[in-house]
């Protein structure tokens, strides 16, 4: 009796170990991502139900009844259509030409892409004012040219979606170019030679095929697009009038402008956001998988160089030429117009009138960069962003690896972990965050720690996928079965094996998740207390009623030029592969919901 | 910060609290108190108020007046007169170069709003008449102008208190535009604002108690004065309290503020204003 009681306890023991053995790796990432995505989103579902009036669909009544709130949940799904509608019309023709081009031509434009698909948040809001606004480099151009032409005030939806398209259209782009080397060469010659003219071979076979990629393309446009919370905060979030209301806008105002009732509206929007996002996730998956039946026939992988339909080009006839350089022409100015603004602004003395500044001067760069604020918001973002990353690595390269080489359990519980950050928008997650925190841990609140959990959690999907790409390019399995037959221990295993294959996944990984922290606002302005980053300061900055905007320009050139750095570093690390699109989610980077 | 976010931000911070003191406006006063982040405390010369003009945790401190501040060369330019009323805003004319402040978030724009409502008629039990006057208004708003945009002619016509247009004049004169501060001659409202104690903030609780005591004293209220705003004490009409003229040389005269009213602010609720605004006025329904 006592033996078989004491055989079960060591059975017991030797089970515990034995599921040590096979999750422990992935364990601190899954607790933390349990943590600060998973428990958080089950509070705040329970939040728009138990409410200061007790539990209930009071809440649900009360602020769905309210028009603002109709308002912004109608807009906000205008604007995601809007949105994509725009990237889809504009991007398909630019994601095609560019899948066609000679590789080192395509690689820079897809860096260009990449560039601005990483600038967005307040910056990039900024720079609609410095190029668009009233006094804007462009409109008083269109001025100076006698162009009876009003560029859409700062506070309008128009306004808006010029600025999303900013990045939303290059995202699109780097997306969809690998999806187009599913247009197989052969396919092309066989049409031509069944005499098949090239709108017949566009109408019956390239479309249709591609139908379903550029259309997941539109649904991730529309997701992102509602998601977003600090470009429209800066453009239109502190106008009287609220003349643009989103549901991100009415969340994140909920929060700051009404202690009473604003937690309540708040949770309620959350939930109605967090349903738009999953639905959209869904229509996505599945549209990926109807796309991707044509590969199940084919050999080429959707990671592999797209294929190219004409061995030549720019040997089309002459109007196609014409509109092609047009098209790339006109998309060149619209992504490089606002930046040059913003960088002319930092250095303008004056500018009222001419489309040039008046006269110039370094003065805001110097009094910025003697700003002991703005170099201490400069300070907090970077240590952030080092942080994030250093944590991010530490614990996801272990997990994935496990993953991929141990234990196969561990992935569906990290793809599904993934997708929340991907799909559901920032403020969702912070506000979420806020709610749990309150409840485990209030003592957190407003703390640097937490913040930090919350930018590791955001970050995990980018820096996943560009891990496991590098994994499963580098067939970490069988390295490490090779490692292990050599008598190497696990932890010999990944230091001397495994990283050193993977290391261009792991920088890119860095720098994804380090640009991401750099540029995001919706969560610091939910759960940062009084930490000031380079974002909320811009923000600030932006509807300040006191100061001069010059020193916001200063502070944007230099989040520019960051970026821009970190792009090209990525572009440069991963020189040699193609890069990676819808199926795989990977590399689309941090342009992603400021 | 607005005063909505002052007290949200006290609200969210409470286990780790970031600030002893805020301004806020008045009217802000009862969510505060509703949320519950005021320190049970109030100055022993508290008593040189009224008692509507202190509580548990407050104290009013001075008194701003919304006004209108034109940039008048930026309005020549473009064909137009100068406001003197805040009827004349709603002129068509004038589409989105008002800027103002969210009405039941910042101070100044619900004591805007409230202007407006007594000049269209209302009364502090009838928001009716404000609601009709918002909505024509709102074409012509947007957010509340900077220095930048103010000079620049952006946004020419800035409704703010008295004491922060004030803060621009000597800038202004500098770079020689060509402005003026209005006081609406269908009248505008004496607004107090408050300096509110925090409670979970224990550490710092007897500095606190010590500022808040000292923002009553004469040496304060000058301070006041000198920054352009009107001392509480001598809008309550405190006669022991002299401010000497050279404090008051950002002032208009005072005739200008002839059409100024003083209203029992307790009437009003910036809750219930945000309410109105967002959902009457912006909402339409």
């Amino acid at each position: 009796m006592v033996a078989e009681r004491a055989g079960t306890s060591q059975r017991h023991v030797g089970r515990a170990r034995g599921w040590l053995a096979d999750w422990g790796p992935a364990l601190p990432l899954l607790a933390l991502l349990g943590m600060t995505l998973v428990a958080p989103i089950i509070v705040l579902l329970a939040r728009s139900i138990f409410t200061a009036d007790g539990i209930g669909l009071s809440a649900w009544s009360r602020v769905l009844g309210q028009q603002i709130n109709q308002r912004a949940i109608v807009t906000s799904i205008e604007l995601g259509f809007v949105c994509a509608t725009l990237s889809a019309l504009i991007g398909t023709p630019i994601a095609w030409l560019v899948s066609q081009m000679l590789a080192g031509r395509r690689a820079a434009w897809l860096g260009l892409f990449n560039v601005s698909a990483h600038f967005g948040g307040i910056g990039l809001a900024f720079a609609y004012v410095a190029s668009l606004g009233a006094f804007g480099m462009v409109t008083l151009l269109l001025r100076g040219l006698g162009l009876p032409l009003d560029p859409p005030s700062p506070d309008s939806f128009a306004a808006l979606v010029i600025t999303y398209e900013h990045a939303n259209i290059p995202l699109f782009v780097l997306l969809t170019v690998p999806a187009m080397g599913m247009l197989r060469h052969e396919w092309a010659e066989a049409a031509e030679a069944a005499s098949a003219s090239r709108l017949q071979f566009w109408r019956r076979i390239g479309l249709p095929v591609l139908a379903p990629f550029i259309a997941a393309g539109f649904v991730l446009s529309f997701t992102w697009s509602i998601g977003i919370f600090g470009i429209a905060y800066a453009l239109v979030g502190q106008s009287a009038a609220l003349p643009v209301q989103l549901i991100t806008l009415q969340i994140g105002q909920s929060l700051t402008d009404d202690a009473v009732r604003g937690a309540d509206r708040a949770a309620v929007l959350s939930v109605v956001l967090m349903v738009l996002a999953i639905g959209a996730l869904l229509i996505y998956r599945a549209l990926l998988r109807r796309g991707m039946r044509w590969l199940a026939a084919g050999s080429s992988g959707m990671g592999s160089a797209p294929g190219r339909l004409r061995p030549q080009v720019g040997t089309g006839h002459r109007g196609a030429r014409i509109g092609r350089t047009l098209l790339f022409g006109s998309f060149t100015l619209y992504l490089g117009l606002p930046i040059a603004a913003v960088v002319l602004y930092s250095v303008a003395s004056s500018w009222t009138s001419a489309a040039l500044p008046d006269g110039y001067t370094l003065r805001y760069w110097v009094e910025t960069f003697a700003s002991s604020r703005i170099l201490g918001a400069f300070a907090t973002s970077l240590s952030l962003g080092v942080w994030t990353t250093l944590l991010v690595l530490a614990l996801t390269v272990p997990a994935v690896y496990w993953a991929r080489a141990k234990n196969p359990r561990v992935r569906p519980l990290l793809e599904s972990a993934a997708a929340i950050p991907f799909a559901l928008p920032f403020v969702v997650i912070g506000f979420a965050l806020l709610q749990f925190s309150g409840i485990v841990a209030p003592q957190l609140q407003g703390s640097y720690a937490l913040l930090l959990l919350a930018y590791v959690a955001i970050s995990f999907p980018f820096v996943y996928w560009a891990i496991d790409g590098a994994m499963a390019a580098a067939d970490v399995k069988r390295l490490s079965e090779v490692a292990a037959s050599c008598g190497a221990s696990a932890w010999q295993t990944i230091v001397k094996v495994v990283l050193p294959n993977i290391r261009t996944g792991v920088a890119t990984a860095a720098m994804l998740a380090f640009a991401l922290v750099i540029g995001e606002f919706a969560l610091v302005s939910v759960l940062g207390g009084s930490i000031i980053t380079i974002s909320v300061w811009s923000a600030a900055a932006i509807n300040a009623t006191g100061g001069s905007l010059a020193p916001l320009s200063v502070v944007t050139t230099v989040v520019f030029a960051l970026l821009l750095v970190l792009s090209a570093a990525i572009a440069w690390v991963n020189r040699d592969r193609s890069t990676q699109g819808l199926p795989v989610i990977a590399q689309t980077g941090p342009g992603i919901q400021h | 910060m607005s005063s909505a976010q002052e007290l949200q931000r006290w609200d969210a911070e409470k286990n780790n609290p970031q600030s002893i003191l805020a301004d806020i406006g008045i009217p802000f006063i009862p969510q505060a108190t509703t949320v519950g982040v005021l320190a049970d405390y109030q100055p022993p010369n508290a008593g040189l108020l009224p008692d509507d003009l202190h509580g548990p945790g407050w104290v009013a401190t001075y008194v701003g007046v919304p006004t209108i501040l034109v940039n008048i060369d930026a309005l020549e330019s473009r064909g137009l007169p100068v406001p003197e009323s805040w009827a004349n805003l709603t002129d068509p004319a004038y589409r989105q170069l008002v800027g103002l402040g969210r009405i039941g978030v910042s101070g100044s724009g619900t004591w805007s709003f409230v202007a407006m409502n007594l000049a269209a008629g209302g009364t502090l039990d009838n928001w009716q008449p404000g609601i009709e006057y918002g909505r024509q208004l709102l074409p012509n708003l947007t957010a509340a102008a900077s220095f930048d945009t103010f000079e620049k002619g952006e946004v020419p016509i800035s409704i703010r208190y008295d004491f922060n247009q004030a803060t621009w004049f000597a800038e202004l004169d500098q770079r020689g535009v060509n402005y003026r501060m209005v006081v609406p001659n269908d009248g505008s409202v004496f607004s107090p604002a408050a300096l509110m104690l925090n409670r979970y903030d224990v550490a710092h609780a007897d500095f606190g108690r010590m500022f808040l005591e000292w923002v009553l004293t004469d040496e304060a209220q000058v301070i006041f004065a000198r920054y352009g705003a009107r001392p509480i004490r001598s809008v309550a009409g405190d006669d022991r309290l002299t401010v000497p003229d050279e404090a008051r040389l950002t002032w208009l005269p005072d005739d200008a503020y002839a059409n100024v009213r003083t209203i029992d602010w307790r009437q009003i609720d910036s809750e219930e204003l945000l309410d109105i605004w967002e959902n009457r006025v912006v909402g339409g329904g």
